[in-house]
């Protein structure tokens, strides 16, 4: 199609390239090109559709994810009502033993926290070891060592196993138990992303769950679908080494690395296109020393 | 046009203003009889944004929408035409704060296409990939390209003709099959 004696076609390409970012002098000019002959639209309009063609193709996500939705909904209300009775019982005991011990006070949880910017690393009673990226907020529920909770933000376990007391991360809705692990979790606000790097996790949420390998992430959206993928081992957790690597990532889960690792506000630039679907494959190094 | 600095014309004013322009590309751009059809479905548009922010540019805008209506049933049309894989119509983002009027019929694509597009896309190897995504996906403009990968502006525009013209050149040929 290049060749030098198709001229429309050429010129054509070059429109639905400068198109992109048109003013109105651009436009303007397109106008008069396709004035000039009635061939360069006849050249032009199947190169533009095939280029939206393309487009539309690429605004879906690469399917190499299996996709999972969570529809839980019903087994849900059927769970909760095979629960109640059992969390009646529950909430008597507690009652109960509330009033029994009037002197036990329930052990304090202890909440590790870190400003945007910020990393840190921790041990918890039990061994585990946890690195925490900046903008997270942690929490150690005081009555069970084994038991954590993600606020906000990104952690990387390394959990001491054990096989009669699993290791358990809750982020919002969902709930990791390690199967001696290291793995990242990362959540904001609904949005949960884990990915493991030894071991493994399984991922629960409501009455789904899922196994999670070496190698293995899961996002999970602000409306509960579920996304796997593939992640080289080498880049779970990368930002402890000051580097983001992403594969085809939305931008704005990128603009929210970036933020929470650098504790420079990132926001993205209005200038794109709206509501895209933005897959780029970006690697980042962060080389402040 | 308007001074420098003033609040933007509304896209109203501008689409009576330059009908006749406009109309006229239409015909230029080779819409025939559709012409009149399509500034009537521009203008619904526009009516539909009462009371949103104007855009920066409403001309340019207004020749967007357009060229984005006329492309709209183009596709359409050929795809009706071809029973072949139901391609979504996401033609939106160009006009930002319009979405596409999305298909009644309207498929998810096929998961093979989508792959064979990325695979596409990765096999014009690097940096042309990552220049045409960024261009084309992301919506950057070639000079910020050229500044975020220390490229010269013409290479950027080097690599996006390779890419744009391998690309369509790829589909086409898909379609044909």
């Amino acid at each position: 199609m290049t060749d030098a004696n198709n001229r429309p076609q050429h010129e054509a390409l070059d429109w639905v390239i400068r198109l992109r970012h048109a003013d109105a002098a651009d436009w303007a000019a397109f106008d008069a090109w396709l004035d000039a002959d009635s061939a360069h639209a006849d050249a032009y309009w199947p190169l533009a559709a095939a280029d939206a063609d393309l487009a539309a193709a690429l605004a879906q996500p690469l399917p190499d994810a299996e996709v999972i939705t969570l529809d839980t909904g019903r087994r849900r209300q059927w769970l909760i009502a095979a629960l109640l009775p059992i969390a009646a019982s529950v909430a008597l005991v507690v009652g109960l033993w509330w009033t029994l011990a009037p002197g036990a006070l329930p052990h304090a949880d202890i909440v590790f926290e870190t400003g945007a910017g910020e990393t840190r690393e921790a041990s918890l009673p039990d061994g585990t070891r946890v690195a925490l990226n900046g903008d997270t907020r942690l929490v150690l529920e005081g009555a069970n060592p084994r038991k954590v909770r993600l606020d906000r933000g990104e952690a990387r376990f390394v959990v001491v196993h054990r096989a009669e007391a699993p290791f358990v991360v809750s982020a919002g809705s969902a709930q990791l138990h390690d199967i001696g692990t290291v793995f990242d979790v990362v959540r904001d606000g609904k949005t949960v992303r884990v990915a493991v790097a030894e071991g493994a996790v399984l991922y629960r949420e409501d009455a789904a769950s899922l196994q999670l390998n070496p190698g293995d992430s899961l996002t999970r959206d602000a409306n509960g679908t579920i996304r796997t993928a593939r992640i080289a081992v080498m880049d779970v957790a990368a930002w402890r080494d000051r580097r983001l690597a992403y594969d085809q990532a939305p931008l704005e889960l990128v603009a929210a690395d970036l933020a929470r690792a650098t504790g420079v506000p990132v926001t993205l630039d209005p200038g794109w296109p709206d509501g895209a679907s933005a897959a780029a494959s970006i690697s980042a190094r962060n080389k402040r020393r | 046009m308007n001074a420098k600095n003033a609040a933007p014309e509304t896209l109203e004013a501008v689409f009576l203003r330059d009908r006749a322009r406009l109309l006229g590309f239409l015909a230029r751009a080779g819409a025939g009889a559709e012409a009149e059809d399509l500034m009537q479905e521009a203008w619904l548009r526009i009516e539909s944004l009462y009371g949103r922010e104007a855009p920066d540019q409403p001309l340019s805008y207004l020749y967007r929408l357009l060229h984005n209506l006329m492309l709209d049933r183009r596709r359409r049309e050929s795809r009706s035409a071809r029973r072949d894989t139901e391609w979504a119509d996401i033609s939106g983002g160009a006009v930002p704060g319009i979405s596409e009027e999305p298909d009644n019929d309207r498929r998810i694509i096929a998961e093979e296409e989508v792959r064979a597009v990325h695979a596409a896309v990765t096999a014009l190897g690097e940096p042309t990939a990552t220049i045409f995504r960024r261009h084309r996906i992301d919506g950057i403009v070639q000079r910020r390209i050229a500044e975020e990968l220390g490229l010269g502006v013409s290479t950027v525009e080097k690599h996006l003709r390779r890419a744009y013209a391998a690309l369509i050149d790829w589909r086409s040929s898909r379609d044909e099959a």
